[in-house]
């Protein structure tokens, strides 16, 4: 640590002292970020004081990291400096909801669960279904884009997003969009801090378009002999009349979280809503459409016995704490799903490796959960694994990320994988909203 | 030789003769879009594919030309007017569907591809292109693109940004890019949606990856006519609450209805005040389901009348009154000026009441056209532009209906953009900071202000040019169905 850093975070903090926020040097390694450990954590309680912190920290060159809930943390690279952790947790008001408008803004620091609570209550929610939702926040559910299951009928968070406001590493506050459904007024700001992870700016307060609960849900669930299989069922279902709100592949004899639902081969899991009669065309289509493809074990769960079956598919590869984890996030297109799966299935046998694999089939995603302790993946083999991997999903014109990665592995390989040349646009972007790399350095796409 | 007959000879080298055009009478036509602010391009060029695209911007970057990409011209914003002049790029030549790929719900295609072309094309495989502008006859999913466009199927499917996988783009450097992916993630910024609705301000759009839907299996088109517009709002409102998000929410005040009852006798009674046009699809319990709640709900508020539809065309004969409406406003006055405001849904009534005092105080007539269901207003003002001082009435209304907008927690354009028409008006929503952060996107794009410049932001001198009924007599009555 050179000298000039430490008499700027001395400065830092008397100049923060000042302030009277709510500043913490203690047990700052809980808040590291990849290992990196703060030293300090600042807790604005409104948005004018998040945005003197960071002029603070902008003015003394300290870098910082903003952080929601902190589930997500582990996506994306090691940070190239960390100083001042902000955690967000008291911007958590509901700043106003209409119900009538089907609006509502908030402050980023509110967790998802609370803010679905406040609009169950006038039988609304907001169409996004992400992991761990009573600890992630909205800030950082944006900033990651991470979305969960319902995202092929409801889109990913960029579309529920109407407005926001946004404090610049230079702590200036600016706002885009608005509060209303639907407006083209100026560039679509919002787009660039959703999935940005937090290296643009902070979102401080967010607008999002609601939906209203349907009357009534169900699950529709029904088994196969292999993944590729139900994933086929499931593109069939995409293709079909049917419109459910997800559509859900996986295999429950390795899934140790998710609860039993009384089936053992991969599963085919589908979430219809509507009223009373939809709802019974759903369930009537789907089970053709199942027994169609040779399977004639189907189960039907209302809406309070499949909640904990969909949060812990929403939790997928989140809600455990072990680090020895590799999550990866395939994308191709839906059709070629079922191949993908069945070629996942053949590397990992190749490889020798024990995985757990979900996938959204109509959206395009799978997602696979190597275990890494002390298996084939080991320092020396991580790279070569991972590169045949990526070839395999390349092949299908499809993208990966490695959204978790155990520490040892980070300098092996590249977490965010391949893109092209509209990296240089990405990085002129970085440079325009945050020339001193205050926030968050390193930790994005090709280390911005 | 000057500087732009040299460029023009350069440019025939890469497009071919007649795909330059300079001499005045030609270049008339590309003098204003569907706004009514005029300029004349220095010239226009028509490439046809997107290695000509970049070589004509490397040769305008050369030539330190502006560029002003055009699909259609119906744009009501005067983006794609060369204000100042400039070259004019027109992509309507780059106008092939690539690739429809029916098992993944997608297409690719040219920016100049017009919006229901797209939409036929799809239809074979049971698909359709979801974002249906009025225009759609006529526009272009480019010029869709770069306005964000909306239509009145928007309310549950959404607008353009919500159907756009990705897409290729020629900066201003002449570079190629793919934004975006043709799958529904991606990794880094999202360009591609920034690239949405930014006015042909960052880049020339050159291809577009599209999310196509499903063709609902069932369709049913419920019109209502209130004697009093409270009544129609009311009932909007409880259709929300009542939780159905229809496909379309559509909304007539009685000047439309009278203009559209004389130009296609749609049958409306004498004494409507207001007029619903509802639609829902989906599967065919679940719309009979929702119909039915939606007439219950329009019931409680007197409807002088609900008619309902579910053929082909028996549904288009509701929707012909609605479609044609702005055609038919001809009738009433030479011209209009339609205002694109959006408010938060339950200040409808409101809204409309300060609307018709603006009405009193101007003078002029404001018939009021909207897509209720996301409070998207459409008033148009109606004037005569031979009357001396009447546009300068005209575009002072509509200035105070925006004010009026923004002042109820609204927006300035629900879907048709800035441009030139509104970029003095964006201090009204917008901060200095706001703006300027905004402008930073340009240096990340290099577009070394080539691109369309002196749009969307305010330049501090006044507007005054207004008038669209060019655009109407251009784009003619089909252009509204
Ligand atoms: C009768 C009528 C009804 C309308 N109804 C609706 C409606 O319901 N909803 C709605 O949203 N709009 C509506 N509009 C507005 C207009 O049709 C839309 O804005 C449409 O998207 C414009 O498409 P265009 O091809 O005509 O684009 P143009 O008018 O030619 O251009 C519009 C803008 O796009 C830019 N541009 C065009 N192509 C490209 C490209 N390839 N790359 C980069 N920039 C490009 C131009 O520079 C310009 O800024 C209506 C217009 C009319 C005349």
């Amino acid at each position: 640590m050179s000298k000039s850093y430490t008499s700027n975070i001395e400065s830092f903090k008397q100049a923060i002292e000042k302030l009277e926020y709510k500043v913490s040097y203690h047990n700052l390694d809980q808040f590291n970020v990849l290992g990196c450990i703060p030293s300090a954590v600042i807790t604005p309680s409104n948005i004018k004081e998040l945005s003197k912190t960071l002029t603070t920290a902008n003015e003394h060159k300290l870098s910082v990291s903003p952080r929601g809930g902190g589930t997500k943390l582990e996506l994306g690279n090691t940070p190239d400096s960390l100083d001042i952790i902000i955690d967000m947790s008291r911007l958590n008001k509901i700043l106003n909801h209409a119900p009538a408008d089907l609006t509502a803004t908030v402050e980023s620091g509110i967790t998802i669960l609370n803010l679905q609570n406040e609009l169950a209550e006038h039988g609304q929610f907001l169409a996004i279904d992400p992991a761990l939702p009573h600890i992630a926040t909205v800030g950082g559910v944006l900033a990651t884009g991470i979305a969960g299951p319902m995202k092929w009928q409801h889109g990913s968070p960029r579309d529920t997003v109407i407005g926001m406001k946004i404090v610049s590493p230079d702590g200036t506050i600016t706002k885009s969009g608005g509060q209303v459904v639907k407006n083209v007024t100026g560039y679509d700001m919002s787009r660039l801090h959703i999935g940005g992870l937090g290296t643009i700016g902070i979102i401080a307060e967010v607008s999002f378009k609601l939906t209203p609960l349907p009357p009534k849900q169900l699950t529709i669930l029904a088994s196969f002999n292999s993944n590729r299989i139900a994933a086929e069922v499931a593109l069939e279902i995409f293709n079909s009349n049917l419109m459910p709100l997800a559509i859900t592949v996986f295999d429950p004899d390795s899934q140790d979280r998710i609860p039993d639902i009384g089936m053992n081969n991969p599963v085919l899991a589908i979430k219809a809503a509507g009223r009373p009669a939809t709802i019974e065309r759903y369930v009537k289509d789907s089970t053709s459409i199942i027994n169609k493809f040779g399977s004639s074990n189907v189960k039907v769960l209302d809406q309070i016995d499949s909640k904990p079956l969909w949060e812990e598919i929403s939790n997928f590869g989140w809600d455990t704490l072990n680090s020895e984890i590799l999550l990866c996030r395939a994308s191709v297109l839906p059709s070629a799903v079922p191949n993908l799966i069945e070629s996942i299935e053949k590397f990992e046998y190749d490889q020798s490796l024990i995985g757990k694999k979900i996938s959204h089939p109509a959206y395009g995603t799978v997602l696979v959960e190597w275990y890494c302790g002390n298996g084939p993946l080991n320092n020396e083999t991580v790279s070569t694994i991972l590169n045949t991997f990526s070839g395999l999903i390349q092949r299908l014109d499809g993208s990966l990320v490695i959204q978790r990665c155990p520490r040892k592995f980070r300098e092996e390989i590249d977490v965010w994988g391949k893109i092209g040349s509209s990296l240089e646009i990405m990085r002129r972007l970085k440079n325009q909203y945050d020339p001193n790399r205050t926030i968050n350095p390193g930790r994005f796409i090709g280390g911005i | 030789m000057d500087k732009l007959t040299s460029m023009i000879a350069d440019m025939k080298l890469v497009v071919g003769e007649t795909y330059v055009i300079h001499t005045v009478e030609d270049l008339l036509v590309f003098e204003y879009d569907g706004s009514a602010d005029k300029a004349l391009p220095d010239a226009v060029v028509l490439p046809s594919n997107t290695t000509e695209v970049a070589s004509i911007v490397k040769i305008a970057l050369e030539n330190e030309i502006p560029i002003i990409a055009r699909g259609a011209g119906t744009g009501l914003s005067g983006g794609a007017v060369a204000k100042g002049g400039g070259l004019v790029l027109s992509l309507t030549r780059m106008n092939k569907i690539l690739e429809i790929n029916s098992k993944d719900h997608m297409a690719i295609v040219e920016p100049g591809v017009v919006n229901i072309d797209l939409s036929h094309s799809a239809e074979k495989y049971g698909l359709y292109y979801a974002p249906d502008p009025s225009s759609q006859k006529a526009c272009t999913i480019g010029g869709n693109v770069a306005e964000n466009s909306g239509g009145p199927h928007c309310l549950a499917y959404g607008v353009t940004t919500n159907h756009i996988l990705g897409m290729e783009v020629v900066l201003s450097d002449g570079s190629t890019q793919w934004l975006g992916s043709n799958t529904r993630e991606f990794q880094g910024y999202d360009l591609r949606g920034i690239m949405v609705g930014s006015e042909g301000t960052l880049g020339i759009v050159t291809k577009i990856a599209v999310r196509l839907l499903k063709k609902p299996e069932s369709v049913r088109t419920l019109l209502a006519v209130f004697k009093h517009i409270e009544q129609a709002s009311s009932a909007v409102s409880g259709i929300i609450a009542a939780g159905i998000v229809p496909a379309a929410i559509e909304m007539m005040d009685h000047i439309c209805i009278s203009a559209a009852e004389a130009a296609v006798k749609a049958g409306y009674p004498q004494d409507a005040g207001a007029i619903l046009l509802v639609e829902v699809d989906g599967l065919t319990e679940e719309v009979a389901e929702e119909t039915e709640e939606i007439e219950r709900i329009c019931d409680n508020y007197n409807p002088i009348e609900i008619r309902k539809a579910t053929s082909m065309e028996d549904r288009e004969k509701l929707w012909e009154g609605r479609k044609g409406v702005l055609g038919a406003l001809g009738r009433l006055a030479p011209n209009y000026y339609l205002v694109d405001g959006t408010i938060p849904r339950t200040k409808l009534m409101e809204v409309l009441s300060g609307i018709s005092d603006i009405a009193k105080k101007s003078g002029l007539p404001i018939a009021n056209l909207l897509h209720a269901g996301d409070g998207n207003l459409h008033p148009s003002v109606l004037y005569d532009e031979r009357i001396p001082g009447q546009t300068k009435v005209a575009l002072d209304a509509g200035a105070e209906i925006l004010k009026l907008c923004v002042d109820s927690g609204g927006v300035l354009s629900g879907e048709h953009g800035i441009g030139l028409e509104k970029q003095e008006y964006m201090p009204l929503m917008f901060t200095q900071e706001d703006m300027d952060a905004m402008s930073k996107l340009k240096p990340a794009f290099i577009t070394m202000d080539m691109l369309n410049p002196g749009k969307i932001f305010p330049t501090g001198t006044p507007h005054v040019q207004i008038s669209q009924g060019p655009a109407v007599a251009r784009t003619g009555a089909g252009a509204y169905k």
